[in-house]
This record gives C-alpha cells, structure tokens and sequence, in this order.
C-alpha cells in the first residue's frame, strides 16, 4: 500500500497552537520510513491521524492499493504505540492473537501466528506470561507482534525501539520492516540507526516537514 | 504471511463473547471485586427484607390470635334494650367467601364448675357448633366442653380429659349437667379478654342469641363486615356489627405494611450500585476497549464481549448471593415461604436492573482512542 498525506493541520481541542500545518508526504508501497524530529514537534500526533487514534481536521491520509483503490488507515493499518498498550492480566499470545483477529484468523490460526511472531521478537517460549509481568522493553515487542500478527499492510510504530538495547532494536526491526515491498511501514525514532534503516526519512519541526531524504525505493 | 489483507473486518460475535469470558476469568481482582459485591449487594437486602416480611407476618398473627379480622355482631339498641340476632344465620354465615368461621353464643353465662374438681368455678356459656373451628378445636360438639387456657391453668384439667361440666341453676334456667364429656383447651383471646378462665358449653341455642362472632380472613375483613348488618338483621332492625380489637388510625393494615415496606425497593439501590461499580471499571479500563477498538471491535462485538464479561460475573455473584440470601434469612430466623419468595425476587431484579445499567454503560460512546490508549 502506497501511503499518501495531503495538507494534514491539526490543533488539539485543548491546545492553544497549530501541532501540524499543512503536512503533506508520500510513502511508496512496501517502503519503510522514519519520523524524526524533537520532542513536541507532532510526531506523535501525525502518527494518531494516521491510524486514526484521532479525528482529522483538515487534509487527507489514504492508502492506495496498487490498482489505485483507496482504503482508510483504519482498516488497513496497525500501531505501536509509545506507551505501553497491552492487556496487562492476558497472556503475551492471548495479546498478539488480538491483532490475529482483526484479520479474521481462526483460533487455531492466531494462536499459530503468536508464536510465530513472538518468536521473531525475540520472545519465543514466553507465550503464555501475562503481559503484566512483562519489562517495558519486552512489552513492547509484545505490541510489535501483535501489529505483525493482524496481516495489515501498514504498520504505524511510535518509538518502537525506545526501551530496547542496540541488538535487540536492528532485530526487531529486521523483522518489523522485513522483507521489501512485505508492508508499509511507518516509524517515529530518535535513533538514528533506526533512521538509517529505513527507506526514507521525514524530519518534522513545529508541525512542519523540514526534511525529506533517502527515498531508496 | 500475506499482509494483503485489507477488507474491513469485524469480530465474530461468538469470538467476542470468548474473549469476554476470557476476560472474566483472568480478571484477578477486578473479577473477584464484582463476583463479591454481586453476591452481597444481592444477599444484604434479600436477607433485610426476608427478616422485615416474617416480622410482618408474625405480627399479623399475633394480631389474629389476639383476635384481629373477628367482627361481635350484636343487634340493634331499641329503647334501651339489645335486640337479638338469628341463630342460624350467624352459623351459616361460615359458609360464605371470606368468613373463616361463625358462631352464636348467650352471653349471660351462668356459674359452673366440674363434677370431679372442686373449687374449679367458672362462668359457663353455651355456643353454637361454629365455636369449635373458631378456636381451632376438633371433636364433635355434643361430645366436648371447650375449657379457656385460663380455666385449664386453674384447675389442672387437660385436653382430651373425660369431665362433667355442672351449670349452676340461675333466676331463669334449673341446674343442668353436660354428662360426660371430652375436654378440649383453648384459646379464647380471640373472642375477648373476659373469656379467659370461663367454660364453653357446645349447645344448640334458640332461634335467637345474644351475639354472632364472625372471623374474616383479611382481604375480605371490610367486604364481610359491610353486609353483617343486613345479614344478621331482626325485625327489620339491622345488627351492629364492631371489630373485635379496637382498631384507630395506630393499628397496622397489615396488606398495606407488605406493600409499603421500603426494603422491598432496595434492589434499585443494590443495581444502582452495581452499575456504577461497572462503569467504574470499563472506565479504568477505556485503554483495554481502546487496544480492542484498533483491532477492528466494532460496537456490536464490544458490546457482545463486555456483557459476557458481565454475564458470567454476575451469574457467579448471583448464584453465590441467592444461595447466601436464603441461608442468610433462614438462619436469623426468617420463614421459608418469604425467604424464598423475596431473596429470589432481589436477585432476579438486582440482577436485570444492574443488567440494564451495564448495558447502557457499554453503550455511552468513549473519547478519542489516543486519549483511551495514553492515559492508563
Ligand atoms: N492531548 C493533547 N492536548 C493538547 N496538546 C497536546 C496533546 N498531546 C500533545 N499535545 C501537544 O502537541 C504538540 C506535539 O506533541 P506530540 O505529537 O506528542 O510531539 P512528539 O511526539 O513529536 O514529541 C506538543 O506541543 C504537545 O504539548
Ligand atoms: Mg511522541
């Protein structure tokens, strides 16, 4: 799925600034790309319009499938988001076949892609802990898996690697971004060697691209 | 793996009410939180209650026993004199819906004693057959003479004793004997306090007597006390019919006591509470509905998997709290009938009151899903 965002602004209804202004990118089909940007700059908040996490004011995010057909990210994307988000009482394979279901997966079929995915997170056998006795680092390759598990085309990850050491992070992100043209992958990072991996890098500043580079597709 | 999907996609409706149920059960406290306060917010005001509507009925019969729902018809006052009423109707009138039981009696009761107790003197008054089920006493009335528990504690004569009861000749009436006879003790409260210590002779009275005692049951008491008058008029002069127990705007309306008693409503309170105990927890759960939410839980699945959460909680509580309510009441002293009866009216409206709140909950739309998912 090709990703394209056309003149996004957004103000928060509590806030007193404009966080985005006029927004506008592309993302090729199958390209992984980076957002970068400091602190308060609206990474965040872009990565949330795009998944639908929040409402869109103005503009437009669509994913173009390669006849040209356009799809809401609602349906065909999954996040990581920055925070922690799992059921903390259910089991680590009870929370990615979450994202299994959401692809209409059989029982049989999440519980398959949970190990599976686990496994590429680097958390085989832990299938069954609950996620609460999780590290925050481990947590969130829970999360990870859970958006691979659910099959979309897109996954949205906001800082997915923070609470990871160096290895760990290149190896989940092997397996996030796998192999070209896989998924669509869109990736807020500090981590310049997050950066360096991806395909293309957008720098935000005070809700505006700044930076556009790298586009290897 | 294909990550080609991108239909729109919903959760089976089945697959929703596993994971509910999922939830349920690895809910730890939360789960555990609900299951109790279920049972309790069932249990507490089912046992109250069960406990209030025994009283209620204890006190009711007391009430009857002291001699409540009994009319004393006598007939009309005539220039300083008392009119009779007719025999026959007074006895017949047993026969009539709403009448318990109905007997005549003479009340000018001579004075009289038993042949083998001396000393045992009492005053003696003759009644119709109809007395014998108005006090709740058996035999065949040319064969017994009812003795008040007064006059029993007296002299030491028991039921089922063989007595002869001797009536003591007056202006009027000769001296007489029952012959032998069986003794049945009773209590005669429900006719007056100054029966007790007297002897009641079974009789076959006069066309006339003195006065007819009627006893109703109670929601029929007013309609049978209404037509007393005319039924038991003479010489076209209608009765009087007076409530036995004096009765003032003091005196419980026991029918009226079982419908008012606040403690019957408590369940509104209990599902109330429920309700909002529910709310408060999808609250602190709106992240988890959220993380559903981004995974394709549409309204219809989340409201499937969130009423089956609450299903099997509150089915669980539900059993616990009947099953403790009963116990509960019977324990402290409640009787079966209405320990039965009301535990199980708590719980099944508790339980579809709370149902109805929870619903509704699940149904109030939520914020912005990066709200739900970021504060936790
Ligand atoms: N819920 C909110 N209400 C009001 N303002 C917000 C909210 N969330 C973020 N902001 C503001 O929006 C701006 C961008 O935030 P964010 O997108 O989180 O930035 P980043 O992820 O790049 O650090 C910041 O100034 C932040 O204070
Ligand atoms: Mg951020």
């Amino acid at each position: 799925m090709r990703l394209t965002a056309r003149e996004i602004s957004f103000t928060y209804p509590s806030g007193d600034h404009e966080v985005l202004s006029q927004v506008t990118f592309d993302i090729p089909d199958g390209a992984s790309a980076a957002i970068i940007g400091p602190s308060g700059s609206g990474k965040t908040t872009l990565l949330s319009l795009m998944g639908h996490l929040l409402p869109l004011q103005s503009g437009s995010i669509q994913a173009v499938d390669a006849e040209g057909a356009e799809h809401s990210l609602a349906d065909t994307a999954s996040w990581v988001l920055q925070t922690v988000s799992l059921l903390p009482d259910r089991s680590a394979a009870d929370n990615v076949m979450i994202g299994a279901y959401s692809d209409g997966a059989s029982r049989a079929d999440a519980r398959a892609r949970a190990r599976d995915y686990l496994a590429q997170v680097g958390l085989a056998g832990r299938e069954d802990e609950p996620a609460r006795i999780l590290s925050g680092g481990e947590a969130q390759r829970v999360a990870i898996a859970r958006a691979m598990a659910s099959h979309r085309p897109i996954i949205l990850a906001d800082e997915p690697t923070g609470q990871l050491d160096a290895t760990t992070s290149a190896s989940v992100l092997e397996a996030m971004i796998g192999a070209h043209g896989q998924r669509t992958v869109v990736i807020v990072t500090h981590d310049p060697a997050v950066a360096q991996r991806c395909d293309l890098v957008l720098e935000l500043r005070d809700g505006r691209i700044v930076g556009h580079s790298g586009a290897r597709v | 793996m294909s990550p080609a999907s991108s239909r729109r996609r919903t959760w089976p409706l089945s697959l929703a009410a596993r994971e509910g149920h999922a939830t349920a059960r690895t809910g730890r406290w939360t789960s555990a939180i609900v299951v109790i306060a279920t049972t309790w917010l069932i249990a507490a005001p089912a046992i109250a209650d069960a406990l209030g509507v025994t009283r209620l009925m204890e006190a009711e019969q007391d009430w009857i026993d002291a001699g409540g729902h009994v009319y004393v018809v006598t007939g009309a006052t005539v220039d300083g004199d008392q009119l009779p009423i007719p025999t026959s109707v007074c006895e017949s009138l047993a026969s009539y819906d709403g009448v318990e039981a109905s007997f005549a009696l003479e009340r000018s009761g001579a004075t009289g004693a038993l042949a083998s107790v001396p000393g045992g003197r009492a005053s003696v008054y003759s009644a119709t057959s109809g007395s014998l089920p108005f006090l709740g006493v058996d035999g065949d009335p040319r064969g017994i003479a009812i003795l008040s528990t007064g006059f029993s504690e007296r002299t030491g004569v028991l039921d089922d004793e063989t007595i002869e009861v001797i009536r003591q000749a007056t202006d009027s009436t000769p001296s007489a004997r029952t012959g032998l006879v069986s003794s049945r003790v009773a209590d005669t409260a429900p006719m007056g306090d100054e029966f007790d210590g007297a002897l009641l002779v079974p009789s076959l009275l006069g066309d006339t007597a003195d006065v007819c005692y009627v006893a109703t049951d109670a929601a029929r008491h007013q309609a049978v006390g209404d037509i007393l008058p005319g039924a038991l008029a003479y010489d076209g002069r209608s009765a009087v019919a007076a409530d036995r127990l004096y009765s003032n705007e003091f005196t419980v309306d026991y029918a009226t006591a079982y419908e008012d008693r606040p403690l019957r409503w408590l369940w509104i309170a209990s599902a109330l509470a429920l309700g909002l105990m529910w709310a408060l927890v999808q609250w602190f759960r709106r992240s988890h509905t959220a993380i559903y939410a981004t995974f394709g839980v549409r309204t219809p699945a989340r409201l499937t998997m969130q009423f089956s959460e609450w299903a099997l909680l509150a089915l669980a509580g539900a059993a616990a709290g009947w099953a403790l309510g009963i116990t509960g009441a019977l324990a402290l002293g409640a009787r079966t009938n209405p320990a039965l009866t009301i535990v199980s009216a708590h719980t099944a409206l508790t339980l579809v009151g709370a149902t109805l709140i929870v619903i509704t909950v699940a149904l109030k739309p939520t914020g912005t899903l990066l709200n739900a998912l970021k504060d936790r």
